[in-house]
Protein backbone atom coordinates (compact mmCIF):
# COMPACT_ATOMS: atom_id res chain seq x y z
CA UNK A 1 0.00 0.00 0.00
CA UNK A 2 1.39 3.30 -0.70
CA UNK A 3 0.93 4.94 2.16
CA UNK A 4 3.30 7.63 1.41
CA UNK A 5 0.36 9.32 -0.88
CA UNK A 6 -1.81 8.97 1.87
CA UNK A 7 0.50 10.83 4.60
CA UNK A 8 0.94 13.74 2.03
CA UNK A 9 -2.64 14.32 2.01
CA UNK A 10 -3.72 13.73 5.36
CA UNK A 11 -0.49 16.05 6.21
CA UNK A 12 -1.78 18.82 3.96
CA UNK A 13 -5.56 18.53 5.56
CA UNK A 14 -4.08 18.53 8.94
CA UNK A 15 -2.67 21.77 8.05
CA UNK A 16 -5.81 23.35 6.24
CA UNK A 17 -7.43 22.39 9.66
CA UNK A 18 -5.07 24.31 11.60
CA UNK A 19 -7.81 27.10 12.88
CA UNK A 20 -9.74 24.00 14.44
CA UNK A 21 -9.46 23.21 18.11
CA UNK A 22 -7.02 20.24 18.66
CA UNK A 23 -9.20 17.50 19.38
CA UNK A 24 -11.60 18.35 16.76
CA UNK A 25 -8.75 18.71 13.91
CA UNK A 26 -7.41 14.92 15.17
CA UNK A 27 -11.07 13.77 14.84
CA UNK A 28 -11.42 14.66 11.72
CA UNK A 29 -7.87 13.65 11.09
CA UNK A 30 -8.59 10.01 11.83
CA UNK A 31 -11.69 9.47 10.44
CA UNK A 32 -10.72 10.54 7.16
CA UNK A 33 -7.35 7.94 7.45
CA UNK A 34 -9.72 5.01 8.25
CA UNK A 35 -11.72 6.28 4.97
CA UNK A 36 -8.89 6.62 3.11
CA UNK A 37 -7.35 3.17 3.94
CA UNK A 38 -10.60 1.56 4.05
CA UNK A 39 -11.37 2.18 0.69
CA UNK A 40 -7.51 1.05 -0.70
CA UNK A 41 -8.62 -2.43 1.80
CA UNK A 42 -11.47 -2.61 -0.86
CA UNK A 43 -9.93 -3.15 -3.88
CA UNK A 44 -9.11 0.51 -5.01
CA UNK A 45 -5.81 1.86 -5.72
CA UNK A 46 -4.11 4.97 -3.85
CA UNK A 47 -4.29 7.36 -6.77
CA UNK A 48 -8.23 6.25 -7.49
CA UNK A 49 -8.93 6.92 -3.95
CA UNK A 50 -7.19 10.25 -3.70
CA UNK A 51 -8.72 11.50 -6.91
CA UNK A 52 -12.52 10.46 -5.45
CA UNK A 53 -11.76 12.18 -2.43
CA UNK A 54 -12.45 16.06 -1.82
CA UNK A 55 -8.46 17.82 -2.35
CA UNK A 56 -7.39 18.67 1.26
CA UNK A 57 -8.36 22.41 1.06
CA UNK A 58 -11.57 21.57 -0.05
CA UNK A 59 -12.49 19.38 2.28
CA UNK A 60 -10.75 21.22 4.72
CA UNK A 61 -13.29 24.47 3.50
CA UNK A 62 -16.08 22.45 3.83
CA UNK A 63 -15.51 21.21 7.73
CA UNK A 64 -14.32 24.65 8.65
CA UNK A 65 -17.70 26.03 7.38
CA UNK A 66 -19.47 23.80 8.91
CA UNK A 67 -18.19 25.11 12.30
CA UNK A 68 -18.68 28.71 11.86
CA UNK A 69 -22.20 27.28 11.24
CA UNK A 70 -22.74 25.54 14.40
CA UNK A 71 -21.04 28.44 16.30
CA UNK A 72 -22.80 30.35 14.70
CA UNK A 73 -26.31 29.32 14.63
CA UNK A 74 -28.09 28.01 17.96
CA UNK A 75 -27.35 24.28 17.99
CA UNK A 76 -27.52 21.67 20.88
CA UNK A 77 -23.82 21.82 21.02
CA UNK A 78 -23.17 25.01 20.94
CA UNK A 79 -25.47 26.67 23.22
CA UNK A 80 -25.13 24.76 26.27
CA UNK A 81 -21.45 25.19 26.67
CA UNK A 82 -21.99 28.69 26.04
CA UNK A 83 -24.53 29.02 28.93
CA UNK A 84 -22.44 27.31 31.13
CA UNK A 85 -19.58 30.02 30.20
CA UNK A 86 -21.86 32.58 30.71
CA UNK A 87 -23.36 31.62 33.99
CA UNK A 88 -19.85 30.77 35.44
CA UNK A 89 -18.61 34.20 34.18
CA UNK A 90 -21.28 35.63 35.62
CA UNK A 91 -20.78 33.76 39.12
CA UNK A 92 -16.67 34.71 38.97
CA UNK A 93 -17.83 38.78 38.58
CA UNK A 94 -20.22 38.29 41.72
CA UNK A 95 -17.20 36.62 43.78
CA UNK A 96 -15.43 39.20 42.66
CA UNK A 97 -17.65 41.97 43.82
CA UNK A 98 -18.44 40.72 46.91
CA UNK A 99 -15.42 40.17 47.94
CA UNK A 100 -13.43 43.78 46.81
CA UNK A 101 -16.57 46.01 47.20
CA UNK A 102 -19.17 44.93 48.64
CA UNK A 103 -17.51 42.71 51.97
CA UNK A 104 -15.16 45.84 52.84
CA UNK A 105 -18.42 48.19 52.24
CA UNK A 106 -20.05 45.91 54.95
CA UNK A 107 -16.76 45.87 57.03
CA UNK A 108 -16.50 49.57 57.54
CA UNK A 109 -20.38 50.08 58.29
CA UNK A 110 -19.60 47.47 60.69
CA UNK A 111 -16.12 49.14 62.32
CA UNK A 112 -18.29 52.35 61.95
CA UNK A 113 -21.10 51.53 64.17
CA UNK A 114 -18.99 49.99 66.39
CA UNK A 115 -16.96 52.74 67.59
CA UNK A 116 -20.40 55.34 67.84
CA UNK A 117 -21.92 52.74 69.74
CA UNK A 118 -18.51 52.31 71.69
CA UNK A 119 -19.29 53.32 74.76
CA UNK A 120 -17.04 53.71 78.18
CA UNK A 121 -17.58 50.79 81.00
CA UNK A 122 -16.66 50.54 83.77
CA UNK A 123 -14.75 47.13 85.60
CA UNK A 124 -17.77 45.36 85.94
CA UNK A 125 -18.96 45.74 82.48
CA UNK A 126 -21.34 48.60 82.93
CA UNK A 127 -21.84 51.11 80.96
CA UNK A 128 -20.88 54.78 82.42
CA UNK A 129 -22.93 57.67 81.51
CA UNK A 130 -21.52 60.97 81.47
CA UNK A 131 -22.96 63.13 83.63
CA UNK A 132 -23.77 66.37 82.15
CA UNK A 133 -23.45 68.99 83.61
CA UNK A 134 -25.85 72.15 82.71
CA UNK B 1 -29.76 0.55 -1.05
CA UNK B 2 -31.29 3.43 0.93
CA UNK B 3 -34.84 4.03 1.16
CA UNK B 4 -36.42 4.52 -2.42
CA UNK B 5 -39.00 6.27 -0.75
CA UNK B 6 -36.74 9.26 0.07
CA UNK B 7 -35.28 8.79 -3.23
CA UNK B 8 -38.28 9.63 -4.93
CA UNK B 9 -38.69 12.71 -2.88
CA UNK B 10 -35.29 13.89 -3.76
CA UNK B 11 -35.71 13.74 -7.52
CA UNK B 12 -39.38 15.93 -7.31
CA UNK B 13 -37.13 18.81 -5.11
CA UNK B 14 -33.76 18.79 -6.60
CA UNK B 15 -33.53 20.44 -10.08
CA UNK B 16 -30.36 21.68 -9.39
CA UNK B 17 -27.83 20.47 -7.21
CA UNK B 18 -25.68 23.47 -7.03
CA UNK B 19 -28.81 25.33 -5.48
CA UNK B 20 -29.30 25.85 -2.26
CA UNK B 21 -26.39 23.52 -0.14
CA UNK B 22 -28.49 24.28 2.97
CA UNK B 23 -31.13 22.51 1.34
CA UNK B 24 -29.68 19.72 0.25
CA UNK B 25 -27.38 18.95 3.10
CA UNK B 26 -30.58 18.52 4.94
CA UNK B 27 -32.05 16.63 2.99
CA UNK B 28 -28.55 14.25 2.99
CA UNK B 29 -29.43 14.18 6.98
CA UNK B 30 -32.42 12.91 6.44
CA UNK B 31 -30.80 10.36 4.46
CA UNK B 32 -27.88 9.49 6.55
CA UNK B 33 -30.48 9.34 9.52
CA UNK B 34 -32.02 6.59 7.79
CA UNK B 35 -29.88 4.81 7.21
CA UNK B 36 -28.45 4.84 10.77
CA UNK B 37 -32.47 3.63 11.54
CA UNK B 38 -31.29 0.13 10.00
CA UNK B 39 -28.01 -0.17 11.57
CA UNK B 40 -24.82 1.93 13.28
CA UNK B 41 -22.42 2.59 10.63
CA UNK B 42 -19.18 4.47 10.01
CA UNK B 43 -18.70 7.51 7.47
CA UNK B 44 -16.60 5.15 5.00
CA UNK B 45 -19.87 2.75 4.69
CA UNK B 46 -22.37 5.44 4.44
CA UNK B 47 -20.94 6.90 1.83
CA UNK B 48 -20.86 3.99 -0.14
CA UNK B 49 -24.05 3.44 0.82
CA UNK B 50 -25.03 6.81 -0.64
CA UNK B 51 -23.48 6.46 -3.77
CA UNK B 52 -25.00 3.18 -4.49
CA UNK B 53 -28.73 5.34 -3.98
CA UNK B 54 -28.23 6.70 -7.11
CA UNK B 55 -30.23 9.44 -6.28
CA UNK B 56 -27.33 10.91 -3.72
CA UNK B 57 -24.07 11.82 -5.20
CA UNK B 58 -21.64 12.43 -2.75
CA UNK B 59 -17.87 13.01 -2.89
CA UNK B 60 -15.92 11.10 -0.76
CA UNK B 61 -14.86 12.87 2.45
CA UNK B 62 -17.97 15.60 2.39
CA UNK B 63 -20.37 13.17 4.29
CA UNK B 64 -17.83 14.18 7.32
CA UNK B 65 -19.16 17.90 8.07
CA UNK B 66 -22.71 16.76 7.62
CA UNK B 67 -21.83 13.85 10.28
CA UNK B 68 -20.22 16.48 12.53
CA UNK B 69 -23.32 18.62 12.27
CA UNK B 70 -25.74 16.12 13.14
CA UNK B 71 -23.80 15.13 15.86
CA UNK B 72 -23.80 18.71 17.30
CA UNK B 73 -27.42 18.63 16.97
CA UNK B 74 -27.73 15.83 19.25
CA UNK B 75 -29.53 13.73 16.19
CA UNK B 76 -26.14 10.92 16.36
CA UNK B 77 -24.12 9.78 18.78
CA UNK B 78 -20.78 8.78 18.02
CA UNK B 79 -18.44 6.15 19.42
CA UNK B 80 -14.87 4.55 18.98
CA UNK B 81 -14.13 1.02 18.11
CA UNK B 82 -9.80 -0.02 17.19
CA UNK B 83 -10.54 -1.72 13.93
CA UNK B 84 -7.51 -3.33 12.28
CA UNK B 85 -4.77 -0.70 14.66
CA UNK B 86 -6.73 2.10 14.07
CA UNK B 87 -9.48 4.00 15.54
CA UNK B 88 -12.94 3.56 13.72
CA UNK B 89 -15.55 6.16 14.74
CA UNK B 90 -19.16 4.70 14.69
CA UNK B 91 -22.90 6.80 14.49
CA UNK B 92 -25.87 5.30 16.20
CA UNK B 93 -29.39 7.41 15.78
CA UNK B 94 -31.04 8.67 18.68
CA UNK B 95 -34.94 9.33 19.99
CA UNK B 96 -33.82 12.58 18.72
CA UNK B 97 -32.91 12.31 15.71
CA UNK B 98 -35.87 9.33 14.86
CA UNK B 99 -38.15 11.98 15.62
CA UNK B 100 -36.31 14.57 13.24
CA UNK B 101 -36.88 11.38 10.31
CA UNK B 102 -40.52 11.25 11.17
CA UNK B 103 -41.47 15.16 11.00
CA UNK B 104 -39.04 16.10 7.73
CA UNK B 105 -40.45 12.67 6.29
CA UNK B 106 -44.44 14.10 6.90
CA UNK B 107 -43.15 17.59 5.83
CA UNK B 108 -42.00 16.21 2.57
CA UNK B 109 -44.89 14.61 2.41
CA UNK B 110 -47.55 17.27 2.28
CA UNK B 111 -44.62 19.53 0.31
CA UNK B 112 -44.99 16.59 -2.78
CA UNK B 113 -49.06 16.07 -2.19
CA UNK B 114 -49.08 20.06 -2.54
CA UNK B 115 -46.87 19.82 -5.66
CA UNK B 116 -48.68 16.90 -7.21
CA UNK B 117 -52.03 19.25 -6.77
CA UNK B 118 -50.39 22.03 -8.07
CA UNK B 119 -49.34 19.94 -11.61
CA UNK B 120 -52.93 18.22 -11.61
CA UNK B 121 -51.40 14.88 -10.86
CA UNK B 122 -54.02 14.16 -8.07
Amino acid sequence: MDNHKINDYIRQLEMELEPLPKKDRDNHIMEVKDHLLQSVTNGKSVDEVLKSFLLPNELAKEIKAEYQYLYSAPSAENRHPIKQKSSKKIWIILSVLVVVIIFPIFLAIAVFIANVSDNPTDTNGNIEYEEINK
Amino acid sequence: MIDTYICIKYNYLMDNKNNNTQYLKGLFEIAILMMLQKKTMYGYELTKELKESKCFSISDGSIYPILKRLTANDYVDVFSEEYEGRIRKYYRITDLGKALVENRLKELDSIIKYFKEIKGMD
